[in-house]
């Protein structure tokens, strides 16, 4: 699937579009407005799929002067699936939450990113997992336990697969690799730091981790 | 009706990618120089509030005006509006009065401009542009 295109899951076509900029906010929208959100869909084209829509009862039309406004009928027996079909981004990455929080200390930080956490996701493309292991020595019980840690994330990878269809594919860093990386300048780094969508641990950890980064920038540049 | 201006995928990018860095430079201030970390969180709220108000409504808020700003991020994304109205709270106190942001005050904007920032990204790989 693709996160940025929810409806996409059920109908390739500009309907799944159109409804996903009516589900995501309460108010009424003039093809122009929808138009300027899709970007690429044609102002006729909607024209079509929200008289399509109007007529099976689940947009609402009005006219105010010469202007037509639509919104998505909340009260149709239909809403609650378009509305959930909506937040399915949202919905995978609570998944990924609850699922990590299982996993103790020994997972320091976790975040999505690549084109998933940019919104340029194409139906081929892998769902990218950054992880932190903790290095400290007095995890290494279990659930810090190597083999154990094994298993969680090839289970990881097996879920992100089940639940989107993506393969599913995990870098994975210690917290002692992380610091190494981070003074050696890894630009995937910068990116999981910048573009990441944090899944466990705070962002504010890791970007305590990554400052040689800067320093090591600035040092180049000087 | 708020002042609001168009967005284009190049200004939502581009509003995303200062969010994200007054919100990197405030944090790396906030310990040593909290009134202009406060600034920055500031300025990182609003750009991620532009973030989340383009890819939802296809506008960004043009208003001086901070209860417009406001309502117009609620339309965008309920519950999203409370955040930014800390930030806006504390704005003047930051940048424009003698006295000193607490450090009760600047973390509870770094929650604030977090969420926000947080919202943005979400917002970016729910939709796209």
């Amino acid at each position: 699937m693709q996160l940025n295109r929810p409806f996409a899951t059920v109908t390739p076509t500009l309907d799944g579009d159109v409804l996903g900029v009516l589900a995501t906010s309460e108010v009424t929208f003039t093809i122009t407005q929808i138009q300027r959100i899709l970007t690429t869909a044609s102002g006729e084209g909607i024209r079509k799929v929200l008289t399509r829509l109007t007529a099976q009862g689940v947009v609402l039309h009005d006219q105010v002067g010469r202007t037509n406004t639509y919104r998505l009928n909340t009260e149709h027996l239909a809403a609650e699936p378009i509305m959930a079909l909506s937040r399915l981004t949202a919905t995978f990455l609570g998944r990924l939450e609850a699922h990590l929080e299982g996993w103790g200390e020994a997972l320091k930080y976790a975040a999505v990113f690549g084109s998933a956490a940019t919104g340029k996701m194409t139906l081929g493309s892998d769902i990218d997992l950054f992880l932190v292991r903790a290095s400290d020595p007095e995890h290494d019980g279990l659930p810090g336990d190597p083999e154990v840690w094994e298993q969680q994330v090839t289970e990881l990878a097996r879920s992100v697969t089940a639940w989107t269809g993506n393969d599913g594919r995990v870098v994975e860093y210690t917290e002692d690799e992380l610091r190494a990386a981070a003074v050696a300048g890894e630009p995937l780094l910068s990116d999981v730091a910048r573009q990441g969508l944090t899944v466990a641990g705070t962002r504010a950890w890791l970007n305590r981790q990554l400052r040689p980064i800067g320093k090591a920038a600035a040092a180049r540049k000087a | 009706m708020a002042a609001t201006r168009k967005c284009s995928s190049t200004v939502t990018a581009g509003r995303l990618s200062k969010a994200i860095e007054f919100f990197d430079a405030a944090e790396h201030l906030e310990d040593d120089m909290p009134n202009a970390a406060g600034d920055l969180f500031v300025d990182a709220g609003i750009a991620a509030s532009d973030v989340i108000c383009c890819v939802r409504l296809g506008v960004h808020s043009s208003s001086g005006t901070h209860s417009e700003a406001i309502t117009l991020l609620k339309t965008a994304d309920k519950g999203s509006e409370k955040h930014l109205s800390i930030l806006l709270g504390l704005k003047n106190k930051v940048a424009y009065t003698d006295q000193e942001l607490s450090t009760a005050e600047c973390k509870k904007m770094n929650r604030a401009a977090s969420h926000l920032v947080e919202g943005a990204k979400r917002a970016m790989a729910s939709a796209g542009q």
